[in-house]
């Protein structure tokens, strides 16, 4: 609850005044908030800190409304994964919330707290109160409206009640409408976290079409430089992952975009995007590999997963060198002229009426994201009905990579059609691109697992591993398999009669119009 | 939930207070805690401020007819819960006796709280009876007080035969010595020669028997005392037990 005009002061008086209540010291806390790049925590209604201080330890508490905090000392770390955590409430909590994300400190707050206690006859706690006064310190440093947090105590329901008609009725305290780390957040100057991967722009029909995708293709750039410092400083692998995403996303939007840019500059990009994304492919995989490791050794015995040991060091080291390939290649020349290339080109003036190689810039982006959107999924349809189980799989992996492209222009250019029609169509496409990347995932996994065989043969443990890896790999290619057992149904379902009826109507082909 | 039972066949051992000393020493780390006050004395409830009385008596919770949550009330500490004692816990044996499977009964509540709580503490009355064997099927953990007293340490041998004789699995033992005056040679000796109890050793202190007027755990009230920090050391080898250090536990 935020008092809309008092001070911290003026509150704890009219506390005192209205209710039986007991004052605590008042103390001075001075933390770091803590939360994955993604928003995480927030999302699912935790709220962690770590106290600020010298030294090698620090004091995390979790919160969560309804359940005491939970505390544990941990290491001063620029970033923490679940299994960095000592074992304990606070890492039973926080681990499912995490996922594989790091847990980074945002912003530093430091406020003045001073608890207080609604009483009953016996002396006895009823109702727990925080009076905290917040202020942000270091970048973007400023106050922040003081915050009152009122918790019940088990079985004192009707104190409960009485206190909160106290404070809403009689002191006019309202609900805070954001967490204390959105305004931190917010009074530095940072975005709030979720948004930093949302990459569809609010497009209007009839804008251009050399307008429209200069927006898309500006947001992705902006996305992209986001996630370069957070990739530099290795902190979460999600930010390599955003920056590959939006580099794949921009290199969608210039082969759809034919006829919009021009053609030689279109090129250039399209060739530098590529070689950014030859330049962060092997950590990624590694990553993926590394970051899948438990479920990859769940189907291992104990003994065997011991045994797979060599390899995970492998797997670790190597990353380790390719990682320095990446570093090096992102604080390169060509990678600042290629973002900047990248920015140009999104920038670039709206195309002159007689520009010959760019007949399509001037028409509207529906109508040039419309065609593209039906032409596509009339290919994935041919393409898909052909595929039958003595298919290659080089024939999935073909309709996978036409699934992306038209995955990325119904997010990208979907606000220009209507969302009745988007939505379920992204969501049986997405259905079915699940599968196909499972199923490619467990390829790859398997030849990179394979390719490591030699160099880990030699290694201490190794024909231990080499065996287990053998099993690591068997379990690959069975989920593989059931990955394309579950294709044909879910194809089945995205290239139905009344989907392709829809997609006709809502999509027109250019020049029918 | 891991549920500990401070027990002893002897009454005035430090039960209580090493129960509600290391409850709220456990919700400070953060362990959803509870403490079921099974004396019907209640003094751990008095200890934490909550009337000694069940609503509806407890008979009904016994017999599983009553939500144990609907009748639990929280504690000054954050995360330290206690479902109080009543009155009619001195029939105990015969509610337990009347109902099915009456070794199972306390283990039953408890298992119907097992998603809300981390760690269980059940204080204990002194007695050796049906209570106590159904405490020992609930707990994974007796935590017994010794006084340095030769009487005393027979009372262990004997609570340690009669766990022996039970068919089923018993709960692991982690005695330690309680209210030690160091100023007395029998004190001395017998924490010297005693074999396997505990390294937390609680002294016999004031500030322990204050907690009856003060009403407050002597980890919150004095946390820099020497028997606020005996308590600490004894949360740490109950905490490693519970966490499956099986230093206590019997082969």
């Amino acid at each position: 609850m935020v008092p809309a005009t008092l001070d911290a002061a003026g509150l704890t008086a009219l506390l005192c005044d209205r209710l039986e209540v007991t004052t605590g010291r008042p103390s001075t806390r001075d933390r770091e908030l803590l939360d994955t790049f993604d928003g995480r925590l927030r999302a699912t209604g935790l709220a962690a800190e770590r106290s600020v201080g010298r030294g090698d330890t620090r004091a995390m508490t979790l919160r969560e409304p309804g359940a005491p905090a939970r505390e544990a000392q941990v290491t001063a770390a620029e970033r923490y994964l679940a299994e960095d955590l000592p074992p304990g409430p606070l890492r039973d909590r926080l681990a499912p919330a995490l996922g594989v994300r790091a847990l980074l400190p945002l912003v530093r707050v430091r406020s003045r707290t001073r608890s207080l206690a609604v009483l009953n006859r016996d002396a006895k706690t009823v109702v727990r109160l925080e009076l905290e006064d917040p202020e942000v310190v270091g970048n973007g440093a400023a106050r922040l409206a003081p915050r009152l947090r009122v918790q019940p105590v088990l079985g004192y329901d009707k104190a409960f009640a009485r206190t909160a008609r106290v404070l809403t009725a009689d002191l006019g305290l309202a609900e805070a409408d954001a967490p204390l780390l959105d305004q931190a957040l917010a009074a530095a100057g940072d975005r709030p976290r979720a948004a930093f991967s949302a990459a569809a722009a609010g497009l209007a029909r009839g804008t251009r079409a050399d307008n429209a995708a200069g927006q898309v293709l500006m947001r992705l750039a902006d996305i992209a430089d986001q996630n370069v410092p957070g990739t530099l400083a290795d902190l979460d692998t999600e930010f390599l992952h955003d920056l590959r995403v939006s580099v794949r996303r921009a290199r969608s939007v210039l082969r759809e975009m034919r006829g919009v840019f021009p053609t030689a500059e279109r090129a250039q990009l399209r060739s530098e995007l590529r070689w950014v994304q030859a330049l962060t492919g092997p950590v990624r995989d590694l990553d993926v590999q590394l970051l899948e490791w438990r479920k990859l050794t769940a189907s291992l015995s104990d003994e065997r997963r011991a045994d797979v040991g060599p390899l995970h060091g492998l797997l670790s080291g190597r990353r380790t060198a390719e990682f320095r390939v990446l570093e090096r290649g992102l604080r390169s020349r060509r990678f600042t002229d290629a973002m900047n290339y990248w920015r140009a080109l999104a920038g670039l003036e709206p195309a002159p009426a007689s520009a010959p190689e760019r007949p399509l810039a001037g028409v509207a982006i529906e109508v040039v994201a419309g065609d593209r959107i039906r032409s596509v999924h009339r290919r994935m349809v041919r393409d898909g009905s052909a595929i039958e189980d003595a298919s290659p799989p080089e024939a999935l992996h073909d309709l996978r990579k036409r699934g992306k492209e038209l995955r990325y222009l119904l997010e990208l250019f979907g606000s220009v059609f209507p969302a009745a029609v988007v939505k379920p169509m992204v969501s049986t496409l997405k259905a079915m691109q699940d599968v196909l990347g499972r199923f490619h995932d467990r390829a790859v996994q398997a030849e990179l697992l394979r390719g490591l065989g030699d160099e880990l043969a030699v290694k201490e443990g190794g024909p231990q591993a080499l065996m287990a890896l053998g099993l690591v790999e068997e379990a690959l290619l069975a989920d593989q398999h059931a990955a394309r057992a579950g294709f044909a149904e879910r194809f089945q379902r995205f290239a139905a009669p009344e989907q392709r009826a829809l997609v006709r109507d809502t999509f027109p082909k250019l020049g029918s119009q | 939930m891991r549920v500990v039972a401070t027990y002893s066949i002897k009454g005035g051992v430090g039960k209580t207070s090493a129960a509600v000393n290391l409850g709220a020493l456990a919700a400070r780390e953060g362990y959803r805690t509870l403490i079921w006050d099974l004396d019907p004395q209640g003094a751990a409830s008095f200890l934490l401020r909550v009337k000694p009385k069940v609503k509806g008596g407890g008979r009904k919770l016994v017999r599983g007819r009553r939500d144990p949550l609907s009748v639990m009330k929280g504690t000054d500490f954050e995360g330290l819960d206690l479902l109080p004692a009543d009155l009619s816990y001195r029939h105990l044996d015969l509610m337990l006796d009347q109902s099915k499977r009456p070794q199972r009964g306390l283990g039953r509540v408890l298992r119907s709280l097992a998603d809300e709580y981390d760690v269980g503490i059940l204080d204990c009355a002194p007695s050796i009876s049906l209570v106590s064997e159904s405490v020992f099927d609930a707990a994974d953990l007796l935590l017994v007080p010794l006084i340095p007293s030769t009487l005393s340490v027979r009372t262990l041998d004997q609570l340690r035969r009669f766990l022996a004789r039970e068919e089923r699995p018993s709960p692991a033992v982690l005695p330690f010595f309680s209210m030690v005056d160091r100023r007395k040679r029998l004190h001395r000796e017998l924490v010297e020669s005693v074999q396997g109890v505990g390294d937390a050793i609680v002294p016999s202190a004031s500030i322990i028997e204050l907690m009856g007027p003060r009403r407050e755990p002597v980890v919150v009230s004095h946390p820099r005392s020497p028997a606020a920090q005996a308590y600490q050391a004894l949360w740490g080898e109950v905490r490693g037990e519970l966490n499956g250090a099986r230093k206590f536990t019997p082969a």
